[in-house]
């Protein structure tokens, strides 16, 4: 027993040795190696790297346009100021997020509806697609996204009035926020979330709202509630983001503000005709898991594209965002096999979707064990707030909208404060003040929403009749059906 | 076998000879392609294919689905009657496979649910009572 531990000492010890050995090889290796790197030779440069690399700034043959950091308001500026793979890369992003409303989300939702509601389904994406993007060009871009008051924009770009490219003289307007970028191009990444937010309520109250009553709701909603939650957090002078409230990609703005909000409207519209009596089942899950895959992919446009720039730390944001997912599906796996028996596909793609949620906020700030953690939490959270929670407050949010995307983004955001790592976002926040980012998002939304949906019930009504519910909204209220 | 097993064994034929001349008159008429193996065990399809029976044009698809509707639906109907019973080995069989039985199949969400519950629904959309997932 002692020759046997003895043994194994040794052989600990030479491991050690030879490790040690190794890596004072490595770095004399490395340190009598620098000096040449500074004349490449042909035969230096081919060379295959075998580790990973950290590459030093170096002045560039063309030099990247300086970002001019004193702009406190949108600019007109130089063509030369304009950086093309920013500009490709938020090109790119806008496709990728849009991508995700249609036809991502649209799918994600239909296949989890009845038959007879799939088209009304898919309706309200596309929809609230066509209505917020002509919302958002004569209003909402310039009360989020412009200097005012710190809680709500100026009217200086109302029908985008200042918006600037002049192709002769090589002039064109600039956000304060993406100055390496067109204005042109940053309000449209913009406008993709301010379309996809009011999209994801949509699904608390499916199955049975007027779509009348939606376009009203959604109109109201994307004036009063998103474009000041946008300003508060995302414009430099908004007064949540001079308190420090981090929000890289849309935790609070997006996901709090929407899965909030979507509770809110089921409560007040009220459930579905049979709901806790008869099943629901959702028609086509193929259709939800193609939904949620693209949802995958549009969120690297989504997280990756919300660094403004195409850099490294789009990068961070984009390798956090896949392992954050991955891990998020895993865990609500995992829970689900332990308590039901068997992992459910819906769940799966729910994991993964509450991941992608979580990390939002948090994408542009945390390195990979902070995404690990994140995903995990969130897996966990969102199965118990879609599941337990949801049971017993027995308010029917038809497709989990609060369940998911509301605790995902405060899992996401609260955790943000506390895995942040400054050397990646350059700024460092704390759980309580993220905390109180949360309390103020859920507390506003949830009183605006009332609101509006006061003011909606009054003007046209919520709901649809009983009969036209039964017979389904695709006959009832666009007249089609799908067979 | 039973008179009982007798009488289901022709209603079942009974309701595949109408079944497949549905099929063929939808498909003659209109293109339609149906599926009457899943109309036999899913009663949701077969009322939604006996309703667009009762909305067609042509008398025989009607007639068609009033028959149909008699033999799923009616008193003594395929989807109505209650199952004949097991043989006694299978009965004497059947407290182990049930006591494992509930382990793995969801209970409902909502207390409430449970009583106004089919205890003959499909085990998989029960799971979907007061809950999507």
């Amino acid at each position: 027993m002692r020759t046997a531990s003895f043994a194994s000492a040794t052989s600990i010890k030479m491991a050690l040795t030879i490790l040690v050995s190794a890596f004072v090889f490595s770095n004399a290796c490395a340190q009598t190696a620098a000096p040449e790197s500074t004349t490449p030779t042909v035969e230096t440069q081919a060379a295959p790297l075998t580790m990973p690399m950290i590459n030093e700034a170096v002045e560039a043959a063309t030099p990247e346009p300086a970002v001019d950091a004193s702009l406190t308001k949108p600019t007109v500026v130089d063509a030369s100021k304009i950086s093309a793979g920013d500009t490709a890369w938020l090109l790119a992003s806008t496709a990728l997020v849009l991508f995700m409303t249609i036809p991502g989300l649209a799918l994600f939702y239909a296949g989890m509806v009845r038959k007879k509601n799939v088209l009304a389904t898919m309706a309200h994406s596309f929809a609230v697609t066509c209505l917020v993007t002509v919302i958002w060009v004569v209003i909402g871009y310039s009360l989020a996204f412009t200097p005012g008051s710190p809680y709500i924009g100026g009217l200086d770009r109302v029908l985008l009035s200042g918006m600037e490219f002049v192709k002769e003289t090589g002039k064109l307007s600039v956000s304060e926020i993406a100055p390496t970028i067109p204005e042109s191009v940053f309000i449209m990444f913009q406008m993709t979330f301010a379309i996809i937010t009011p999209a994801l309520i949509t699904g608390a109250f499916a199955e049975r709202m007027k779509f009348s009553a939606l376009l009203i709701f959604i109109t109201l909603w994307s004036i009063f509630v998103y474009a000041p939650v946008a300003h508060w957090v995302w414009e430099p002078g908004g007064w949540l983001a001079m308190r420090g409230v981090l929000d890289f990609a849309g935790g609070t703005v997006v996901h709090i503000n929407a899965g909030v909000s979507g509770l809110v409207a089921a409560i007040i519209i009220g459930p579905r005709l049979g709901f806790g009596k008869e099943p629901m089942p959702p028609h086509n899950l193929v259709l939800t898991v193609i939904g949620a895959c693209m949802l995958w992919v549009g969120w690297f446009g989504f997280n990756a594209g919300s660094a403004v720039a195409a850099d490294g730390r789009a990068g961070m944001a984009m390798l956090a965002t896949q392992i954050a997912t991955a891990v998020g599906a895993l865990s609500w796996m995992i829970i689900e096999w332990l308590r039901r028996g068997k992992p459910s596909v819906l769940g799966l793609v729910s994991g993964a979707v509450s991941g992608l949620v979580a990390i939002t906020p948090a994408s542009g700030f945390v390195d990979v064990s902070g995404a690990l953690v994140i995903g995990a939490a969130a897996g966990l959270a969102c199965y118990w707030g879609a599941t337990t929670l949801k049971s017993k407050l027995g308010y029917d949010d038809s497709l989990d909208v609060f369940g998911v995307h509301a605790v995902g983004g405060i899992v996401g955001a609260l955790l943000t404060g506390v895995f942040a790592v400054e050397s990646i976002g350059g700024a460092h926040s704390s759980f309580g003040n993220q905390a109180f980012g949360v309390v103020v998002t859920v507390v506003y939304s949830a009183v605006m929403t009332a609101i509006i949906l006061g003011i909606v019930s009054a003007l046209v009504g919520l709901r649809v009749t009983p009969e036209a519910e039964v017979e389904g909204l695709d006959l009832e209220q666009h007249g089609e059906h799908v067979l | 076998m039973t008179e009982e097993h007798h009488s289901r064994a022709e209603l079942e034929t009974h309701a595949f000879a109408l079944m497949g001349r549905l099929h063929v008159n939808l498909r003659r008429q209109s293109g339609r392609v149906i599926d009457i193996e899943y109309m036999r065990i899913d009663p949701a399809y077969c009322r939604y294919l006996l309703k667009m029976a009762s909305l067609s044009t042509s008398e025989e698809v009607q007639d068609l689905g009033q028959k149909l509707q008699e033999v799923f639906f009616g008193a003594e109907g395929l989807f109505v009657r209650t199952e004949p019973r097991q043989p006694l080995l299978a009965r004497l069989q059947e407290p182990t496979t049930s006591s494992a039985a509930p382990a793995a199949a969801p209970a409902p969400a909502t207390p409430g649910a449970a009583p106004g519950t089919p205890e003959t629904g499909d085990p998989v959309d029960r799971g979907y009572i007061g809950r999507l997932r």
